[in-house]
């Protein structure tokens, strides 16, 4: 189900409506019920992974802390994996008519041969674990134990993310490597489509184990809790990638609905479907024109689709982000800021800190800092850098034009951070706008502005559909420098009037270093500032509603 | 009585402090938006002259949700010289011919169909020294506007060849009464036949009027319109009358946003139901009565002694999934075709201009395409 469609609407009004009737607990379940509708809506057979995951998880978090798993805590997640099983594999989903065309095919619906593999298969899974769990149960070095127990989460989540995202494309990169020695191979393919936020869930899973594994966080015993971190509809398609430490205490208690609180959530909401529905949408047109056109395209196209696409993707990504966070607030619970500004960076680090920064946090602390940090050399710690950014670059999408990415940022990130030694300057602190001089900040600015074309070709390998086309968009950007022959469209007008008054919000609360900016305001000009947000989305709302870019990932 | 029971407390106040604050903030909220709403009326309001059919960019933007009822009486007057210009094409009663000078004795090529088989026309004009085209067309017209003119016209008693246009963009408007129902963004209030396939035939319903005159009575005749609307509810697939009813709401530029928005995703909800990723399914109705449209046209055309031929017009990003949804019944009854994606790639934009239409150097050589093809066929 998407953000923006009408049946979200229709979705979320009933499930706030019955969440204010609920008690603590029963809105919890009623929130994991929930979660796996939203989730299957889209494709229920593949909410069977999201279960696989919890499970695993939820039992490996145990083991590692107490090296035994009591029948309870056993006996609850084995059950629900296995009804998982049975109804997202078991049933043929595809015997359900679409809402309100008909009745369902139930002898399509209930295939008993599949019924009865799923049953079998996910028993026979649940008791091979369980051997596993009992072997590890009874090892003596508690050290090795744990660290067996997390191999268990790892091998799982990864496992999951190797043969749904990437084994395609290791396949054919392996039969290209081949081919190139004179090798000729016919790889195998699995023809699977890419489950929607695997690599957001699966980090999610995996951040918690490891954090318990750190004896950073004790584990959850209550699994309903656990399996509606995991699954939680705001975020479960494209993040933000939530901690258990930051989360799950937030379930574990009643949660206080304020109208402060309801307030800054709809006007999350508000401004996620302005960015999303009027920006982002209203640009993409523009950007898909000129990176899918077979034609003529000259350095002003290049420039005008880098740049564009780089509002889409903010727009559309901390768009989804900002629904999320609004939608979650609205139930009292808070979710991790994921956007500060990133445009405004005047460096690659300070980008790093203000895009994406669940993603960025999640790599600087479960795989920048394992392979060594900041500490040595600075050769050793450019080495760092280059791995978890190209890591960083694949987790994206299994393409080599991610890896690129990836390889272009961690590459900006050593020169910066050469650059930094040599001159013997600290990296500047986020939020340091604070108590600037009026010439101080429109410096800055200017140094973002500097900054910003090193992003925008940063967008560029991102959004290209192949090498070839980095090699000529990027060829054009030198030999056919100031051709401004624009071929393109021009964006949506919701898109031109969006922007603008998008970059009226940004620079003020970037000069007033404070998000909730418009709550300063006096209430008629806030109240208007809603009103032309909500304007301009009405107008956005004639666009070609995409999907989030982010769901692909 | 106990005192404490008289005051509220501090946290009291506070939650009533925020439940007014926020309260506070949606009033202006609303009101904001009401003067959003009135600034674009007044600043852009549309001109109440028909004939002013371009007045701007913004003002055309604000004013496409209009209703369709709306828009249509603002364009309508009952005199053809003050009415809007929109008003007036694609009538059966009387079609609209362009004749060219005759080229040969027997060279008469009839096309009937849209812009593009318009252009296609002018095209042959220009480029063929032996047929002549004779053009009977309307703006955007579905293959059955097309095949009912051409039951009306039958190649004008002098053709030796007719050509039915069939676009891959208006494929859905197969099925429809008038162009009032999908032209939306810009409404035309002419009519065409409505086919059916039962029991494999092609069957037809008449519309309600076929001439400007007629539209313009029952238009201004409330009772009279009402069942109009009745027919079109009945018999046209893309009716609805959310986007074609007028109501106050007309009146509210933010509104008629919200009922663009709405028309656009009832357009392209039918598109999809129509159209997935393998392309037309063939067992839609718009598939099924343009097979069957194509067939009975062929039929006709041999037996008034004329050579028939389709003209497929594969619109930009439809790949050539019309073509193949039409190829059985073309091969099946051997009728002469001119298909463009031979000519120019519907993944190519260069073959297209920003309009849509082919550009004149893909017209020219479909247009010697088509005179390849006649002249083979009448061998």
């Amino acid at each position: 189900m998407l953000f923006n469609s009408p049946e979200f609407v229709v979705f979320f009004l009933l499930v706030y409506c019955l969440y204010l009737g609920l008690s603590f607990r029963l809105q919890n379940y009623m929130l994991l019920v929930v979660s796996y509708i939203f989730y299957g809506w889209w494709d229920a057979r593949f909410l069977f992974l999201v279960a696989l995951s919890t499970t695993i998880d939820f039992w490996v978090g145990l083991m590692i802390e107490n090296g035994r798993l009591q029948l309870r805590q056993w006996l609850m997640p084995a059950a629900f994996f296995v009804l998982s099983a049975v109804i997202f594999l078991g049933l043929d989903w595809t015997g359900l008519p679409a809402l309100g065309s008909g009745y369902p095919d139930l002898g399509r619906l209930l295939n008993i041969r599949m019924l009865a593999l799923s049953l079998a298969g996910s028993v026979a899974f649940v008791v091979l674990i369980s051997a596993v769990f009992s072997t590890l149960s009874r090892m003596k070095d508690e050290g090795r134990r744990r660290f067996r127990c997390l191999l268990v989460s790892l091998i799982t989540q990864l496992g999951l993310l190797a043969v749904f995202k990437y084994f395609n494309f290791f396949v054919d990169s392996l039969s290209a490597a081949l081919a190139g020695v004179g090798i000729e191979s016919s790889p195998l393919h699995l023809n699977i489509v890419l489950p929607v936020g695997i690599s957001f869930y699966t980090f999610q899973s995996l951040s918690y184990t490891i954090d318990i594994y750190r004896r950073q966080f004790k584990p959850t015993d209550r699994f309903s809790d656990f399996a509606l971190f995991v699954a939680y509809f705001p975020q479960l398609q494209a993040g933000p990638i939530e901690r258990g430490r930051h989360i799950i205490p937030q379930l574990a208690r009643p949660r206080t609905l304020t109208i402060e609180q309801t307030s800054r959530g709809l006007y999350l909401i508000v401004l996620g479907f302005f960015k999303k529905v009027a920006i982002a949408d209203g640009v993409s047109p523009v950007v898909d024109h000129i990176f899918g056109s077979s034609g003529r395209v000259t350095w002003i196209d290049v420039v005008a689709a880098s740049a564009l696409f780089a509002v889409q993707i903010y727009c559309d990504f901390s768009g989804y982000t900002d629904i999320a966070r609004g939608i979650s607030k609205m139930l009292g619970i808070n979710m991790i800021v994921n956007f500060n500004q990133p445009y405004f960076a005047t460096n690659p680090q300070d980008f790093w800190r203000r895009w994406h920064i669940s993603l960025s946090t999640w790599l600087r602390d479960y795989l920048y800092v394992p392979l060594g940090g900041n500490q040595g050399g600075l050769a050793f710690i450019c080495r760092n850098l280059m791995i978890t950014m190209m890591l960083g670059g694949l987790w994206h999408g299994a393409s080599w034009n991610f890896v690129l990415w990836g390889f272009y940022q961690g590459a900006a990130l050593c020169v910066y951070r050469i650059w930094s030694e040599y001159r013997g300057k600290p990296a500047p602190v986020v939020g340091s706008e604070l108590g600037l001089s009026a010439g101080h900040i429109v410096r800055r600015l200017l140094a973002s502005a500097g900054f910003l074309i090193v992003v925008c070709y940063g967008w560029l390998l991102f959004r290209a559909h192949s090498f070839a086309q980095i090699v000529n968009f990027t060829s054009l950007l030198i030999s056919d420098f100031g051709d401004l022959d624009y071929g393109g469209r021009a964006p949506r007008l919701s898109a031109l009037f969006g922007m603008a008054l998008l970059l009226a919000m940004e620079i003020v609360q970037y000069w007033k270093a404070d998000p909730c900016f418009y709550q300063r305001f006096p209430v008629p000009i806030r109240g208007f500032l809603i009103a032309a947000m909500i304007a301009i989305t009405l107008m956005g709302m004639s666009n070609e509603p995409a999907q989030f870019i982010y769901f692909q990932f | 009585m106990n005192q404490l029971n008289l005051s509220i407390s501090s946290s009291e106040k506070a939650k009533f402090r925020a439940v007014g604050a926020a309260a506070h903030t949606a009033v202006w909220i609303v009101i904001g938006l009401v003067l959003i709403d009135i600034a674009i009326n007044v600043v852009l309001a549309y001109p109440s002259d028909p004939k002013v059919t371009n007045p701007s960019q913004l003002r055309l933007y604000f004013e496409y949700g209009r209703s369709t009822e709306g828009q249509l009486a603002r364009m309508t007057r009952p005199d053809r010289s003050q009415t809007a210009p929109i008003t007036l094409p694609g009538w059966y009663d009387t079609l609209e011919i362009t004749e060219f000078p005759e080229k040969s004795s027997n060279s008469i090529v009839t096309i009937y169909g849209m812009s593009h088989a318009v252009r296609l026309g002018h095209a042959l004009e220009r480029t063929s020294l032996r047929l002549t085209p004779r053009i009977v067309g309307a703006p955007g017209a579905p293959t059955n506007w097309s095949y009912g003119a051409f039951l009306r016209d039958r190649g004008g008693g002098k053709s030796r060849a007719v050509v039915l246009a069939i676009m891959s963009y208006s494929l859905p408007m197969i099925t429809t009464l008038s162009a009032a129902t999908w032209s939306f963004d810009l409404p035309m209030p002419y009519t065409m036949d409505r086919f059916y396939v039962r029991n494999g035939q092609l069957e037809v319903v008449h519309p309600p009027f076929t001439s400007f005159e007629g539209y313009v009575a029952a238009f201004n005749d409330p009772a009279e319109w009402s069942k109009v609307r009745s027919e079109f509810a009945q018999h046209d697939t893309m009716y609805n009358s959310f986007i074609m009813r007028a109501n106050m709401f007309d009146h509210s530029s933010l509104f008629r946003l919200i009922r663009r928005a709405y028309a656009q995703r009832y357009m392209r909800a039918i598109r999809k139901g129509i159209l997935d990723g393998s392309g037309f399914r063939a067992e839609s109705e718009q598939i099924q009565v343009a097979r069957a449209i194509i067939r009975d046209f062929a039929k006709e055309a041999r037996r008034d002694g004329i050579i028939p031929v389709v003209f497929v017009v594969n619109n930009f990003g439809y790949s050539d999934n019309l073509y193949r949804a039409l190829e059985p019944v073309l091969k099946e009854d051997n009728i002469p075709y001119v298909s463009s994606h031979t000519v120019a790639s519907p993944d190519d934009p260069r073959g297209y201009l920003p309009d849509s239409h082919f550009t004149d150097e893909v017209d020219d050589r479909l247009a010697k395409e088509l005179e390849r093809v006649i002249l083979e066929a009448a061998r």
